[in-house]
Order: structure tokens, then sequence, then C-alpha cells
């Protein structure tokens, strides 16, 4: 079986998924939590489920992104940069997510929609970079260069990850003042920490399924002068 | 219900929030059934005029 048609197979498996999961999630988020936690968070805490999930899809599809492109540096393989470049799209959709909701959520709770606090800096740049990798692939006609160069672009980037994982985790708060509150995952209510996991799954089978649709677009677009793609039921019909 | 969608006062901040989410994964998968149909219509469109040309050809 080709990747295309297993592909076709899968995604409305992982809709499925992301639809039941997502559903769970905010169900339990919304009616299985308490409307206050610890640190002074009223009900606008549950901006959460959907902030968290979205943030840190984000930097998972990154790192997703750089392995897919990784391996078409290094094996020479065009499905490896479609996935790359199909990755880009979702995870910038996830990174818009997360600094939406992130803004609301700092209105409520910092006063303020925005900061230059280094968490939110730094989620800023990998927006740039999402945004800067997508434009290059758009900018070269020739595919197999734009491939090349644009993996090189996401190589380069994967510095920001560290970064802003270290910018929320900070090792001495002296030395990096944050607004952003620390994401300890030990201190939070289990109902609210299984509503954000269950969450982030769903979202996690949303990007599954966007990125393999894609996959195919891309697929269709490169390869439609293959006779396998004029044999392909969809096309005869 | 009302209650629950007032969220103590802070329902417009969450639902605003969630809304953004929504649209956004909505419109994600829209435009890409959209470009589907669109791509496929182009390589149906190429192989026509595929046959047409090897048809005055030979």
């Amino acid at each position: 079986m080709t990747f295309y048609s297993l592909a076709g197979r899968l995604i409305p498996l992982f809709w499925i998924a992301a639809i039941v999961l997502t559903t769970v999630g905010l169900y339990w988020g919304f009616f299985k939590t308490p409307d206050t936690i610890g640190n002074g968070m009223k009900e606008y805490y549950r901006i959460i489920f959907v902030h968290v999930a979205s943030a840190w899809m984000a930097m998972w599809l990154y790192g997703v992104m750089v392995f897919w492109a990784l391996i078409g540096v290094i094996f020479n393989t065009r499905l490896s940069y479609m996935l790359a470049s199909a990755t880009s799209i979702t995870g910038t959709v996830m990174t818009i997510i997360a600094l939406i909701s992130g803004a609301i959520w700092g209105k409520t709770s910092w006063g303020t929609w925005w900061d230059w606090d280094p968490k939110l800096t730094t989620f800023l740049i990998l927006l740039f970079v999402y945004v800067g990798y997508i434009a290059l692939q758009s900018a070269i006609d020739d595919t197999r260069r734009s491939d090349k160069a644009s993996a090189l672009l996401a190589l380069v980037g994967l510095a920001i990850v560290p970064i802003i994982y270290y910018a929320v985790n900070c090792p001495d708060p002296n030395q990096c003042a944050s607004l952003h509150q620390e994401s300890s995952l030990k201190r939070v209510e289990s109902n609210i920490l299984i509503a954000m996991l269950v969450t982030t799954l769903g979202f996690w089978m949303y990007s599954f399924a966007t990125i393999l649709m894609r996959t195919r677009n891309i697929i269709l677009e490169r390869e439609r002068k293959t006779s396998w793609v004029s044999n392909l039921p969809e096309v005869k019909s | 219900m009302s209650e629950f969608f007032y969220m103590g006062g802070y329902g417009a901040y969450i639902w605003s929030s969630m809304a953004a989410a929504a649209i956004l994964m909505l419109l994600e998968p829209a435009l890409l059934m959209l470009k589907r149909r669109t791509v496929l219509q182009e390589v149906k469109r190429n192989i026509r005029l595929e046959k047409r040309r090897t048809r005055n050809k030979g």
C-alpha cells in the first residue's frame, strides 16, 4: 500500500479520535474541575485547556518538523520533506492558538494582553521561525531546493525550543523575571491534569489528521504527472 | 445554564479563547478539503489535455 492510500484510510480514524478526545477533555475541564485553584486563579484558569494543549503541540510539532527535515537532508527522501512541510502549517496554527489564548488569559490574570516576558517573547519567535520556514518554502520555485533550504532553516530554528523551555522553567527566578508561571505538573489538581492531558491528546490527533490531509495534497500536487496519480479512483471518477 | 456561560464573570475571556481555537481548527481542515478539490480538478484537467494532445498527434 502506498503512503497516500494508507494516509487516506487513517485520516477518518484520527478525526474520530480528535473529536472524541477533545470533547471528553473539555467536558472534564468544564464540569469536573473546581472553579478556583490554589494560587488565586478563578474560573479563567479554564483557558488552560486550549492554551496548554496548543502550546505543547506547537513545540512538539516543531520537533516533528525538524525530524522529517533532518531525515530528508540525510536520506534525500522526498516524502519526509513533504511531511516536514505539511507539519509546519499545523504547527503555526497551534502557535497562533497558544498566543491568542495566552493573551486572553494574560488580560484576566496579569491585566495585560502582552508583555515582553521571556516565555511570551520566545513563543513569538517560534511563530516567526514557523512563518519563516513557510515563506522560504514558497519563495523558491524548485521544490528540491526549497525543501533543502527550508529544512536547514528548521534545523537552525531548533535552538528556540530549549530556550522556550528554560524561559518557563527558569532555574533561578532572580535571573529571569517572568510573569508566566512555571509549568509544574505536580501541583496541579488531578482533574485539571486529566482534562489538560486528554485535550492535548485530542489536539495531537487533530494534528495527525490535518498533517496527513496536507501531505496527501502535496503528494497529489507534486506527482500530478505520474501514472499512479492518473490511475487513482478519485481522479478517474 | 446561564451561570455556566457566565463563568463567575470571566465567560467572555474563556469563551472567546475557546472560540478562537475552534475557528482556527475548523478553518484549517476546511481549507485542506477545498485545496484537495482544486488539486484533483487540476489533475483531471491535465489528463484531459494530455489525451487530446496525443489524439491530435495520432
